[in-house]
């Protein structure tokens, strides 16, 4: 019983509003108000989009510091920085470590999380169950704008005397708490407004993740048994009880910096401490390895929710565009279950340098070792669905795929950082940076876009233009590469992240030396004379301090790279003619059988599930996709009787 | 549009929407609490390795803190009860036992509030060398006269020392100031730095930069008045605000001056090297190069050092004001930076300079009620017997009894004080009396069993409110004092965490069920609605009961 009659293929909004039980509201309630998940889902990807590329500002503030360390900071680039953050004209240490420490934050907190988690996870997973919206729609809206409110009380503190936070997106103590201390009013510091920042954005994501998991368990669609529910929700599910579960550590964390700071009491100060050649005013018996715990208990969970979704979205679009079915869908399911379960015992391996003793990094060794195992299952049933499919590169596929071995790169290259002897080496290096931003950017991004790509289309009822797709991805995947890339042999030969000069400093001792010895194939590269030291270096060898430079070039390119895709967004959503019909990738999941650009309560009937979510290319069938809406012959999975499928439910 | 499963239950997975939401709030709320309660953990293991610290355990009144546990478990069944009366849809009878869980939730909210005032009127007190003692009723006044100027900060300045000054004196308060730009403003000599110092050969090398830097140079000495001299004037944020502002302008020329000229050299330093660059390339190509050649070449490419420009932070600072007529005030001493006898830095980093009453170089205590001298490494030496005292300094007057408030502070400080050495008064010989009494006893145990003695657990003691025992202590010789608050030690600081959050608990709870005593508009069109909802905050309470299940014996028994 398909939704889909020829004549509906294609949807205007206005039309939509005709199959509506609900009466016209407000324009506030329609779009700035909404309780709607779809609304809410745009305006968390508009807002979490802004937010990155705010991030990725002030990241190129960052990199001019890098890698120009004696020039005037040009104008163009200090547009939002304040005269007395800079240093006779350049960025200052202060300022590095400011904008670093925000990049972090804006990135993960008020980026990826919200764009790849939230804008996704509200748009596309009641639809893909088959639910009218999420469980509890104002919780949902508060949700959203607690978010909101973090992310301006985080911009605002820039605003403050004092600047922004500026010890790292970590915020360790005891150097947060004692950071900015010389305000008259130690309420209004960067420091203490980044922990009332992250109070918002907690009590956003735990309100998100009660709603996510509610909606899943309890508003699927008849017939939605467990082991129908496509990746991407299942992906969600897991995110979300990572979210629940491993914020609140981090409230508390936040909750005692905030007293230490404005309290002045000792949870993260230790007996004894000494500041700038004084004793420091504190009672002292507290444990800045308990911060460390607490913090971190929360954070390498937030790994998994940055990168999960990524991987979520990467797997609905695969088997649309390789038309065939996932292959190992459930492994994968168990594999994301054993790797929410794993993410909460593996946190102290960022802590192999605090000296916490051998018998807790061994602990800490071996589950990191493990979870790398669901970990390669994800990563190698991606894979192995693509062997013998007839793959479509569309341009939501070309990410996709890209995001593959971006991802792997990402990962295998934390295999080395999860032994605690190899750590001390890597430890806080440009290899670690390198390491998280292949997983983040050229991954989660990547998918954050190709799930843009792909779901476009059904948010707008437009398609994306094809030929500025492209050109938005080819140089995207080569800019990410040439950013991250030298960032590994950076790290290796020992470049630290904090070094605000970017190794300036230790030009005659260290970090001056060539890329590769001539006679490697980096030296083949790199070496006087060679292709990267005629394009960067005037013919001269290419030294790893020189890559700075090469670095910072890329990465500035890469903002250049984005532009085809917002002339793209913003030209395709404006553009006249509704052009996508309902189901453009031929997909399977429900999400397609609702209307484009779907009224308030998503679907024009309520659908049924009959079959597994990626039924692609069965053998006897005319077409080579078979919804899991439609009822029809099937090979693989026996149609069950609408009325028996509630109980079967309660068997899985 | 009806969300479905709102009140009746999905029938596979048997619940409302609500109550998967609440279970996984409580969820939440588990791990928030467990954060919580494994900080504690961590804190009070870690405390046993510090030797200068020590668990203040048992130091909590059970008794406030018991009746608590029984209000709250008694109002945990009658929400049940309330619960139950909804279901059997009698409205009179949930009212009733529902208005008995608000009331319980009153009683204890008031209860911790009794517990809590005890605590911030109750002050500790650690000296350098690590004894500590406690007490009630404070006297941390710093009293300064004849106060003739004042340095205010201009870029973190509030003016925040005005708030302690008499209102009768404020009213006369003005003052006169006088601004320079010159010597204010950190001036830099301009020099282009070369790999091998050598300055003279790489300036030579284009004497367009070298005319340039003159330039640059000479700039540097400029200055100017930014603010007319003005006396008379009544300080406010706004005089303030103006103060900055002029001479902000005034900085800004210079600065932007500067920073043309930083570029041009920064322009004529690259064009140079630039050069050199490509005479360099051209001879590597032309492979005529020798050795030396290079080394002349490299030593000729100037770093590019801009500008010293004015920065606002290191800039301009503090401006002096001179009061017209010398003033007084009066203010806590835990809301300074720093106290001297002729200086006083407030939070906003004003200074003012003045005479500091003789009393206020003591912190008073009115009555010592516990002495600490475990982690004193000799505690017959500890600092403590030198400022402890019968009614100490009277800086409350005679009758240390009656109203606290009248005292002139006339009395003259009657402690053995540091002129008189080692010398004890009476109370503090009687004091020691005990402590000596207390190691010999333990040392004669010991010496039976053959061990060491151990004295450590014998050197803390109770001192009673009769014995009038006080004490006033000279700033220089605390560590840190402060009342019961966090800031007193881990112990209270996770005390105050935990059980401020549980109270907030108490407080969210008790509003929602207060909110649901009103509900009976709902009632009458859906009861079953009203029911689970009751059921879903019947929930949360019964949790927020069970935290204080675990947090009563951790932290008033163990």
């Amino acid at each position: 019983m398909s939704a889909i009659t020829p004549d509906e293929t294609v949807h205007d909004h206005h039309d939509d509003h005709a199959h509506d039980h609900h009466h016209e509201q407000s324009w506030w309630r329609t779009y700035v108000f909404s309780t709607d998940h779809k609304t809410i889902g745009y305006q968390y990807l508009i807002t979490g989009l802004l937010f990155l590329l705010f991030g990725f500002y002030l990241m190129m503030v960052m990199r001019w510091s890098i890698a120009y360390p004696n020039d005037v900071l040009p104008g163009w680039l200090g547009i939002f920085v304040r005269d007395s953050w800079l240093a006779q004209g350049r960025v200052s240490g202060d300022l590095y470590n400011m904008f670093g420490a925000m990049h972090g934050t804006i990135m993960v907190f008020l980026g990826i999380v919200p764009v790849a988690f939230a804008a996704f996870g509200n748009f596309i997973t009641p639809l893909q169950i088959g639910a009218i919206d999420m469980a509890f729609p104002r919780l949902n809206m508060a949700s959203y704008w607690l978010y909101f409110v973090g992310g301006v009380v985080m911009l605002l503190s820039f605003f403050l005397p004092s600047g922004a936070a500026e010890t790292g997106w970590t915020m360790y103590s005891p150097l947060a708490t004692t950071a900015q201390m010389d305000e008259a009013n130690l309420f209004f510091t960067g420091q203490t407004i980044w922990l009332l920042g992250m109070v918002f954005l907690i009590t956003s994501s735990l309100l998100g993740s009660v709603n996510f998991i509610t909606t899943i368990v309890n508003l699927r669609a008849k017939g939605m048994h467990w082991f129908r529910i496509p990746f991407f929700t299942w992906a969600m599910l897991v995110v979300s009880f990572l979210l629940l579960l491993a914020f609140p550590p981090l409230e508390v964390a936040a909750l005692m910096q905030l007293s230490d700071r404005i309290f002045g009491s000792s949870f993260f100060i230790p007996s004894g401490l000494v500041m700038n050649g004084q004793a420091f005013e504190a009672s002292g018996g507290g444990s800045p390895l308990l911060y460390q715990h607490l913090f971190w208990f929360l954070a390498h969970p937030e790994v998994y929710v940055l990168i999960l979704p990524g991987i979520a979205i990467v797997a609905e679009i695969i088997p649309a565009n390789i038309r065939r079915p996932l292959w190992g869908y459930k492994s994968m399911v168990y594999a994301v279950l054993v790797l929410g379960f794993l993410a909460f015992i593996v946190w102290a391996h960022h802590m192999y340098l605090t000296g916490m003793g051998n018998v807790i990094s061994t602990f800490f060794q071996t589950t990191t070792v493990l979870i790398s195992v669901p970990s390669v299952i994800l990563l190698t049933c991606l894979f192995i669905s693509l062997w013998g499919g007839s793959i479509r590169f569309t341009v939501p596929m070309l990410f996709a795929v890209a995001f593959l071995p971006m991802f792997g790169f990402g990962g295998l290259t934390g295999l080395p950082l999860a032994f605690s002897l190899l750590d001390l080496q890597l430890h806080d290096t440009y290899y670690v940076i390198a390491h998280f931003h292949y997983i983040v950017a050229p991954g989660t991004i990547f998918a954050i876009f190709a799930g843009v790509y792909h779901w476009f289309p059904k948010a707008t009822g437009r398609m994306m233009n094809n030929t500025l797709g492209h050109l938005h991805f080819w140089p995207s995947l080569i800019c990410m590469n040439g950013v991250f890339l030298p960032m590994f042999w950076q790290g290796m030969a020992g470049f630290h992240r904090r070094w605000y000069d970017g190794g300036k400093a230790y030009e005659d001792t260290i970090t001056n030396v060539p890329v590769g010895e001539p006679g490697t194939f980096l030296g083949g590269l790199f070496g006087e004379g060679k292709i990267f030291a005629n394009w960067f270096n005037n013919g001269e060898t290419i030294s790893m301090l020189d890559l700075n430079a090469v670095i910072t070039f890329f990465a500035y390119a890469l903002l250049v790279a984005q532009v085809p895709f917002i002339i793209n967004f913003f030209w395709s959503m404006f553009k006249k003619k509704a052009d996508a019909p309902e189901n453009p990738w031929r997909a399977t999941t429900l999400e397609w059988c609702a209307p484009n650009r779907p009224g308030h309560g998503n679907f024009l009937e309520e659908p049924t599930v009959y079959r597994d979510p990626y039924s692609y290319s069965i053998p006897g069938h005319p077409e080579d996709f078979t919804p899991q809406w439609e009822k029809g012959p099937d090979g693989t999975t026996g149609a069950e009787d609408e009325d028996e499928s509630a109980e079967s439910q309660s068997s899985h | 549009m009806e969300i479905p499963y709102t009140v009746k239950a999905r029938p596979d997975t048997g619940l409302w929407n609500a109550k998967i939401g609440i279970w996984l709030f409580l969820a939440s709320e588990v791990m928030l609490f467990g954060g919580l309660f494994s900080g504690y953990v961590f804190l009070r293991l870690g405390s046993g390795a510090d030797p200068n610290y020590f668990w203040p355990t048992g130091s909590l009144e059970v008794l406030p803190g018991m009746i608590n546990t029984f209000v709250l478990i008694a109002s945990s069944v009658f929400v049940v009860v309330a619960w139950v009366q909804l279901k059997l849809r009698n409205w009179s009878g949930y009212t009733f036992w529902m208005t008995l869980v608000v009331l319980c939730s009153l009683a204890f909210m008031g209860i911790k509030s009794y517990e809590y005032y005890g605590k911030f009127t109750h002050y500790g007190i650690r000296l350098k060398d690590n004894s500590y003692i406690a007490g009630h009723h404070i006297d941390n006044s710093q009293k300064m006269a004849e106060i003739k100027s004042v340095d205010l900060d201009l870029i973190k300045g509030n003016l925040g020392f005005l708030k302690y000054v008499s209102s009768e004196e404020k009213d006369n308060l003005t003052f006169s100031y006088e601004v320079k730009l010159g010597g204010l403003v950190p001036g830099e000599e301009m020099v282009p730095s070369t790999p091998n110092g050598d300055l003279n050969e790489t300036i030579k090398a284009s004497d367009e930069v070298n005319s340039a830097l003159a330039e640059v140079n000479q700039l540097l000495g400029k200055t100017g008045a930014a603010v007319e001299a003005q006396s008379g004037v009544r300080l406010s944020m706004g005089v303030l605000k103006d103060l900055k502002k002029g001479v902000d302008e005034s900085l800004r020329e210079v600065h932007d001056a500067r920073m043309e000229m930083n570029e041009e050299v920064n322009k004529l330093i690259r064009e140079h090297n630039a050069a050199l660059a490509a005479a360099k390339k051209q001879a590597a190509n032309a492979r005529q190069k020798t050795e030396e050649d290079q080394k002349i070449l490299d030593e000729k490419f100037v770093t590019l050092v801009p500008v010293f420009s004015w920065n606002k932070t290191l800039g301009l600072g503090t401006l002096k004001v001179f009061a017209d007529n010398p003033f007084s005030l009066e203010v806590p001493h835990n809301r300074l930076r720093n106290a001297t006898d002729s200086k006083l830095t407030f939070a906003d980093f004003s200074v003012v300079h003045g005479t500091r009453d003789a009393n206020s170089v003591y912190l008073h205590v009115e009555h010592l009620d516990k002495l600490d001298l475990r982690s004193v490494a000799k505690p017959e030496d500890s600092a403590v017997f030198n400022y402890i005292a019968e009614k100490a300094i009277n800086v409350w007057g005679e009758d240390t009894h009656g109203d606290a408030g009248n005292g002139e502070g006339k009395t003259e400080y009657g402690g053995a004080g540091a002129d008189d050495g080692k010398a004890k008064t009476k109370t503090t010989e009687e004091l020691w009396k005990k402590f000596d009494k207390n190691s010999r006893e333990v040392t004669k145990k010991a010496a039976e069993k053959g061990k060491e003695p151990d004295l450590k657990k014998k050197l803390t003691m109770k001192i009673y409110k009769e014995d009038h025992v006080g004490a006033s202590i000279p700033y220089e010789e605390i560590k840190i004092y402060s009342n019961y608050a966090p800031k007193q030690n881990t112990f209270y600081a996770i005390y105050f965490l935990l059980t401020g959050l549980h109270g907030l608990h108490v407080v969210a709870g008790a509003i929602v069920l207060t909110y649901f005593l009103f509900s009976r508009r709902l009632y009458e069109k859906d009861p079953e609605h009203l029911a689970n909802r009751v059921e879903v905050g019947g929930l949360f309470w019964h949790f927020v009961d069970l935290v204080w299940i675990f947090l009563f014996p951790v932290l008033y028994l163990m």
